[in-house]
């Protein structure tokens, strides 16, 4: 294996450990803000949850690995610089607070260095369109509506019994939840720098085309996002659990199932979905469903506008630095130095600002809500 | 060719599944609601205390079967 080959496994890890944090929120976001695990309790939780996931299945990782690009037009170089292009990107969001979406970043990164590389025919169209981005474009839409009527629901029974219990179970329930979210999620993402590694190891012979991730690159890819996860993304965490809505216990409980649901039937079919869409849309369905008037539709729009931007600046990032890296040895290093000051970079921006486990749940709360049987035994 | 098929399975396996579970635990503490001593303007539940748990643990048995299964689903793949 070469040190080329080595290098973009560990640029495909550290994106991964990115994934990882970027995305703590979607399984934690509305469980640390109802109060129904403790922040750092969450992080850990669902690292450990994510571990797992990335165990259950391989069916994503086949998607990537083996129809995306024509890996025999591909070089690692290639592959480098779309990592670095979605990692820089994921780092942005991460700093602007924004949940935007990993995957979007990846395969934009992907599909803008293999364009530049080895131009549009290089690109399987028909499979971005259909295994990617019309599941992309409606997992979000179908979480929101799937929520929204569940929140219906799950308010008309909860009115007919006791309030405190009813609170009670759903945050008790909403550990459950959350755990099923962390564990899709290490299901559905893991898989994807799964189909990366597998894909880099395809382009240079190691392993026939079409081959399935072997078990040490699912056991890396398992801890590198497990770890990523256990940072904790606070800032992409307050957005999510506090600035969408006031999220109460059976909304956040009905928001993290539909999650559930969406993105491991997805998984389960090869489905490269955002898990960041989807349990978006599933918090505004749930908000929506529970009391509309407490949704800021503002910082909505504002991450529908991030979604958008996602796909096409992570092509330009990553075409970028493909074409960087493929002009031999000094414009891979290139690549990766930039990729490193500018991760230091950010990190120092955001020290100036910093949001912690301590400071997660301290944002304001959209608008005072009264409805719900959550709010009884707050 | 986009898999309308397979979206549409997406589509009401998380429909049904999500709403099931969710109405499921929903009614779950609505039947264990009658176990909790009554409260000042709170209206009294449907169930006795001991047909409330019943209905409490047949709900939540219930709702865990689903998901074990569906996870069951995903692994045996």
């Amino acid at each position: 294996m070469s040190v080329l080959v080595i290098a973009v496994i560990l640029t495909a890890l550290a994106f991964d450990f990115t994934n990882g944090f970027h995305d703590t929120a979607n399984a934690m976001a509305t469980s640390i803000a109802t109060g129904a695990l403790r922040p750092r309790v969450a992080v850990l939780l669902a690292g450990a949850l994510n571990l797992i996931g990335a165990f259950l299945s391989v069916q994503v990782a086949l998607t990537i690995s083996s129809g995306l690009v024509d890996e025999a037009r591909i070089t690692p170089q290639v592959i480098f610089g779309a990592l670095s292009g979605a990692i820089l990107w994921n780092l942005l969001t991460w700093l602007a607070g924004l949940p935007s979406s990993s995957s979007h970043a990846l395969f934009g990164g992907l599909i803008g260095g293999t364009w530049v590389f080895a131009g549009s025919g290089a690109i399987h169209l028909s499979t971005v369109v259909d295994m990617v981005l019309v599941p992309l474009a409606l997992s979000p839409v179908v979480a929101g509506l799937v929520a929204l009527a569940a929140t219906w629901i799950a308010y008309r029974i909860a009115a007919l019994g006791d309030r405190r219990t009813i609170a009670r179970g759903f945050r008790n329930a909403q550990v459950v939840s959350a755990s099923m979210v962390a564990l899709a999620h290490g299901t559905n993402d893991a898989q994807k720098t799964m189909g990366v590694i597998t894909l880099t190891l395809i382009t240079v012979g190691l392993l026939p085309a079409r081959s399935a991730p072997p078990l040490w690159v699912v056991l890396l890819c398992g801890a590198a996002i497990a770890a990523g996860t256990a940072m904790g993304g606070w800032r992409i965490i307050r957005t999510l659990g506090h600035r969408i809505s006031t999220i109460e216990s059976t909304q956040g409980f009905v928001a993290e199932a539909a999650s559930t649901a969406v993105i491991l039937s997805s998984a389960n079919l090869g489905f490269a979905l955002s898990t960041t869409q989807v349990t978006t849309g599933a918090v505004l369905g749930s908000a929506t469903g529970g009391r509309p008037g407490s949704v800021r539709w503002s910082v909505a729009a504002t991450m529908l506008g991030g979604w958008l931007l996602t796909l096409p600046a992570a092509a330009v990032l990553g075409a970028l630095a493909a074409w960087t890296a493929s002009r031999g040895t000094v414009g891979t290093v290139v690549v990766g130095g930039t990729l490193v000051v500018l991760a230091v970079l950010i990190r120092l921006i955001a020290r100036h600002r910093p949001v912690t486990a301590a400071s997660v749940n301290d944002a304001p709360s959209a608008q005072p809500t009264v409805a719900a049987p959550a709010r009884a035994a707050a | 060719m986009i898999h309308w098929g397979s979206l549409l399975v997406v589509q009401l396996v998380s429909f049904g599944a999500t709403v099931a579970v969710v109405g499921l635990i929903a009614l779950a503490l609505v039947g264990l609601s009658a176990r909790a001593p009554a409260s000042a303007g709170q209206r009294e539940t449907a169930f006795s205390t001991r047909s409330g748990t019943a209905v409490g643990a047949i709900c939540l048995l219930v709702a865990g079967a689903i998901v074990l299964f569906g996870l069951w689903e995903i692994i045996a793949r």
